[in-house]
C-alpha cells in the first residue's frame, strides 16, 4: 500500500501528493510546534517536506511512512534547536523524578496522606463534557515542557508504539517513559484538583 | 512491599505492560489491598482514555492543502 503511494509520488501524481499532505501535514506541524515552538514550526515543516520529497527514493519501508516522515520532522526541528543553541538536553529526563504526584501527598513511609479524592464524573466522556475541565486541561497541556508534550502527542493522541516514538525523537525508551508518565500524571492532577475543589 | 508512592511512579509502566511478571504481581497485590491506590489507578487509566480523545486537530484549509501540494510537486520536479 505505502509502496504504491511512494511510486505514485515518484511518478508525480497529484492525487498522491494530495493524500500525503492531507494525511501528514497536521501531525507534522503539531510535532514541529512541540519541539521548536509555534514561531518557526511552519518553516521547519517546509524544510522537512523538502527532505521527505527528495529522499522518497530511499524510503525502504522498514518503518511506516508516518514514522519515517515524523523522524525527518524531528531531525529538522532538532537541527534548528541546535543552531539556535536551544537544544540543551531536550528530552533528558534524568533530572526529574519519575512521578509528578506531589511528594507532600505521601507520609514519610510512602503511603498516601492526602489521598486521591472521589471524582464526580464517571466516564472520560462525562469528564470532557465539562468546559472548565477542558480549559484547565488545555492550560496544563500548554504548560508541559516540550518533550513531555511531544511524547504525549505521539503516544496518546496518535497512538504510536513506544519503539517508533524513540526512533522519531532519538531518545532512550527509559527517558521517554519517564516523560510520558510525568505528562500523564500532570493531567491526572489537573482533573483531581478540579474534581475536588 | 511497594508503597503508594511507588504505585504512582510505576502506573504508566503497569498500564503499558512494561513490567516483569514479579513486579506486576507486587503491583497488583498492593492495588488489591489499598483502596486509595485502587482509586488512583482507576482515575489514572481514565485520564489516559480521556487524553486519547483530547487529540487537538491542526486545522488545514483546502486552500492551504492546494498550496502545499503545488509546492511539493515543484520540489519533485527539480533535480
Ligand atoms: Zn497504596
Amino acid at each position: 500500500m505505502e509502496q504504491e503511494l511512494i511510486e505514485q509520488l515518484l511518478a508525480g501524481e497529484e492525487a498522491a501528493f494530495r493524500q500525503i499532505v492531507t494525511d501528514y501535514q497536521g501531525i507534522m506541524l503539531q510535532l514541529a510546534r512541540n519541539i521548536v515552538g509555534d514561531a518557526i514550526a511552519d518553516e521547519v515543516v517546509q524544510e522537512a517536506w523538502v527532505s521527505v520529497i527528495k529522499s522518497l527514493k530511499k524510503f525502504e519501508g522498514r518503518s511506516s511512512l508516518k514514522t519515517w516522515i515524523l523522524t525527518i520532522v524531528s531531525n529538522c526541528a532538532k537541527t534548528r534547536l541546535r543552531k539556535e543553541a536551544r537544544s540543551v538536553a531536550w528530552g533528558d529526563a534524568s533530572d526529574i523524578e519519575a512521578s509528578a504526584v506531589s511528594p507532600d501527598r505521601f507520609n514519610p513511609k510512602g503511603f498516601w496522606s492526602n489521598t486521591p479524592g472521589h471524582w464526580q464524573s464517571a466516564s472520560p466522556e462525562q469528564l470532557l463534557a465539562s468546559e472548565q475541565l477542558r480549559e484547565n486541561l488545555d492550560k496544563s497541556l500548554q504548560q508541559l515542557p516540550g518533550a513531555q508534550r511531544t511524547i504525549l502527542q505521539l503516544r496518546d493522541f496518535e497512538g504510536l508504539p513506544m519503539d517508533d516514538i524513540c526512533k522519531i525523537l532519538q531518545i532512550s525508551e527509559s527517558n521517554s517513559r519517564v516523560l510520558l508518565h510525568r505528562a500523564r500524571t500532570k493531567l491526572w492532577q489537573t482533573i483531581d484538583e478540579l474534581e475536588n475543589s | 512491599m511497594l508503597t503508594c508512592k511507588d504505585i504512582t511512579q510505576k502506573a504508566t509502566d503497569y498500564n503499558d505492560k512494561h513490567m516483569g511478571l514479579w513486579q506486576r504481581m507486587q503491583f497488583k497485590m498492593h492495588v488489591l489491598m489499598c483502596h486509595h491506590c485502587r482509586r488512583f489507578m482507576h482515575q489514572f487509566e481514565r485520564t489516559i482514555e480521556m487524553t486519547q480523545q483530547l487529540k487537538p486537530s491542526v486545522p488545514c484549509s483546502d486552500s492551504s492543502i492546494d498550496e502545499q501540494v503545488k509546492r511539493l510537486m515543484n520540489i519533485n520536479h527539480k533535480p
